[in-house]
């Protein structure tokens, strides 16, 4: 058994920005005497995914050094700063996390910990993407120039391979240059191609222009920009290192179709693509980043194409900056009323369901392993769907076919038979204090609920709703 | 309520197949230890005293060589290195990468040798020309190196198939350290995305023992349950 039990309780759950200072309490139940040598709290960051881990500390308080006494429990305010960079994020290979974390440093016990997630928005974004406490490592130049450094000395001490390298290396340079850039630029004549701002807010679109006046007369098959968002993260190191690349959005318009040039006659196209708010935004750290990337192409026919690929950045919208996938989950905070894409929330809400269904049906005929999943999900709150049956009395614990918690099966006023329809399952549901007017034999019932137990001779599950 | 976070329901704070940092990694290492530190703290015979015993761990990409080192450095670092301010200062570990310069060796003993196939001709002489316990991990056999030195060498197969028990308790372990701070103890023990052993059977029969692989797909069969509401481990 534990020594202490940590948990922590922050005072609101509002969304921080611009580095808010966060506050709360950090709660200490102690089961033995113990001597502590620091509690300590921490806000910090910290990536997580298919990449190496980034993190990087904002701000650090001990706020208690001393003996607690076995039996008492102990609360600990605590006021932190927060990083206003880079905000909280929910992609596919890359999530960024702010947590509250706290660690109790106990003399002859293993430490205890505990860490709550707060949400970081984003009003904008620092121009080099860089974290606003950032884990230490050395400065940009310092690493070009060791690099540098390391190339002169390689230079010196094997200066015929380093010849013949640069010997072998240089055509190949001059034939990707020609084919890239001169011979694109012997019909295009030379082209302009900007972004309009380099930063973008979410929301808002991405505005670029092309201009180009052909040196001669000739003939394009067409002018095309693709708007693209990526993650990219590394995981490993040396040979184990990897890149894992997702695509989060790609978008490509045609600016023209076939197209007659005249020599000396000045071609110019706009690009415009709105950003959805709900976007992911540019970020960058070490070995994770969301790269926004639009790239201009023009399709020469029988000859090398014209190509631009602009970077851009993406500023989170701060009313919805949480990345692709998050956005499903931000609708009740948001207090939108109308959920925008409910679908894959509903299916993920129903695929958790039934995964837990499974668990327990599967362990109906071992009472210990039935007891240990009954234990493990008792505290999960799962929406659903229920066809309500029948009034029925109350499961008895003293059938031994009946699996929960004495406690909980006597305190509900009434027991309803019901179907889950997308489960497939029969449950047996009530509700804490009184059952609600809506809920006849023959209606259905939208809510949550949690699961108690599992009544093995009637073959369902017992659930009570929250 | 943290909403925003797809893993929230699951009483998760993160997608737990993820890449973790070095020192989770030697937190959930399942790995059984004893063995090799027993090797390396047998006296030497009095008829033959030896310069300090060697343990091989060989084995293919992805089969857990760096794990094992990781996990053994922090049992080492508390037995070898009290007074040492902190466990690379204890327990050095040492990684030679592919290309570049090959990293200067530590004097301190008990040394972790990472990817020791790399070590050039005047590297190993430096590793063996020092006294004391070293563990090397490596794609490529090094006992005749280590019998030159006169070095007593135990040398561990990872290539060899795991059981499904420990490829069960290795995957488990990550979901149970996922958890967030929310709800009751007994989920400490279980979850009810734990793999069962026949998914782990099933698993195996697709990956082998390649704990990377197997990582890499859980992954993804996590994200798209989470996400996207499609079966957790589906057929595989």
């Amino acid at each position: 058994m534990a020594t202490c039990h940590l948990s922590i309780k922050l005072d609101d759950e509002v969304p921080r920005s611009g580095g808010a200072p966060i506050s709360g309490k950090v709660i200490v139940q102690v089961d033995k005497e113990a001597t502590c040598k620091g509690l300590v709290v921490r806000t910090l960051w910290s990536t997580h995914g298919r990449g190496n881990v980034d993190t990087g500390q904002v701000g650090e308080q001990t706020v208690f050094q001393g003996t607690w006494q076995a039996g008492a429990e102990y609360s600990y305010p605590f006021k932190l700063p927060t990083a206003s960079w880079p905000p909280t994020y929910y992609g596919s290979f890359l999530n960024v996390g702010h947590y509250v974390a706290a660690q109790a440093k106990l003399s002859w016990a293993i430490d205890q910990k505990a860490q709550l997630e707060y949400r970081v928005v984003a009003h904008d974004s620092p121009p080099d993407l860089k974290p606003t406490t950032a884990p230490s490592q050395p400065a940009g130049w310092i690493m070009t120039g060791i690099v540098v450094a390391c190339l002169g000395i390689f230079a010196v001490l094997f200066f015929p391979l380093f010849i013949m390298l640069a010997v072998l290396g240089a055509p190949v340079g001059l034939l990707v240059y020609l084919f890239k850039v001169v011979l694109p630029k012997r019909v295009t004549g030379p082209v302009t191609c900007a972004l309009k701002s380099p930063k973008v807010q979410a929301g808002n679109s991405v505005e670029a222009s092309l201009a180009f006046t052909p040196a001669k007369s000739s003939t394009i098959k067409g002018i095309e920009w693709t708007l693209r968002c990526v993650e990219e993260c590394v995981s490993g190191s040396g040979s184990n290192r990897k890149t894992h690349t997702h695509q989060l959005f790609q978008q490509t318009v045609r600016a023209s179709e076939s197209l007659q040039l005249q020599a000396g006659k000045k071609q110019a196209f706009d690009f415009q693509l709105p950003i959805a708010s709900t976007a992911a935004p540019s970020l960058k750290f070490r070995d994770n980043k969301v790269v926004w990337t639009l790239k201009c192409r023009i399709d020469i026919p029988r000859w090398p194409d014209w190509t631009k690929t602009l970077e851009l950045i993406v500023v989170p919208d701060p009313k919805a900056s949480l990345g692709t996938h998050a956005q499903d989950y931000d609708l009740e905070e948001s207090g939108q009323s109308e959920p925008v894409a409910t679908t894959p929330k509903t299916q993920a809400d129903d695929a958790w369901l039934r995964q837990v269904l499974s668990q327990i049906q599967q362990s109906q005929y071992a009472a210990d392993q039935l007891q240990l999943v009954l234990a493990a999900v008792a505290d999960f709150e799962f929406p659903m769907t229920v066809a309500i049956g029948q009034a029925i009395d109350s499961p008895e614990l003293a059938d031994q076919t009946v699996l929960a918690q004495q406690a909980v099966l006597a305190q509900q006023a009434q027991w309803w038979s019901g179907f889950l329809p997308l489960q497939n399952t029969q449950i047996a549901i009530a509700w804490p204090a009184v059952t609600p007017n809506r809920v006849t034999a023959g209606s259905t019932w939208t809510g949550t609920a949690s699961i108690v137990g599992y009544d093995a001779q009637a073959n369902r599950i017992l659930l009570v709703a929250n | 309520m943290m909403n925003y976070s797809p893993f929230a329901r699951f009483h998760l704070y993160r997608n737990p197949f993820g890449e973790l940092t070095r020192y989770e990694r030697a937190q959930l290492a399942v790995v059984e230890l004893q063995p090799l530190i027993d090797w390396l703290e047998e006296p030497a015979s009095p008829q033959a005293a030896s310069p300090g015993r060697v343990v091989q761990l060989i084995g293919p990409c992805g089969h857990g060589k760096s794990t094992h080192l990781l996990a053994l450095q922090k049992v080492l670092a508390m037995r070898y290195g009290e007074d040492a301010p902190d466990i690379d200062s204890a327990c050095p570990y040492i990684y030679f990468p592919p290309d570049g310069q090959q990293p200067p060796l530590p004097t301190q003993r008990p040394l972790l040798v990472d990817e020791a196939q790399r070590m050039s001709w005047w590297r190993r002489r430096q590793l063996f020309s020092l006294a004391g316990p070293l563990v090397l991990a490596t794609h490529v056999d090094l006992t005749p190196v280590c019998q030159r030195a006169g070095r007593p060498l135990l040398t561990i197969d990872l290539a060899r198939p795991r059981s499904p028990a420990q490829l069960q308790a290795i995957f488990n372990r990550r979901i149970l350290a996922s958890l967030d701070d929310r709800g009751c103890n007994h989920r400490r023990q279980w979850h009810p995305l734990c793999l069962s052993l026949d998914q782990v059977v099933a698993l195996q029969a697709r990956f082998g023992s390649n704990i990377r692989l197997i990582e890499q797909y859980l992954y993804v069969a996590f994200q798209r349950f989470a996400t996207e509401g499609q079966p957790w481990l589906p057929v595989t």
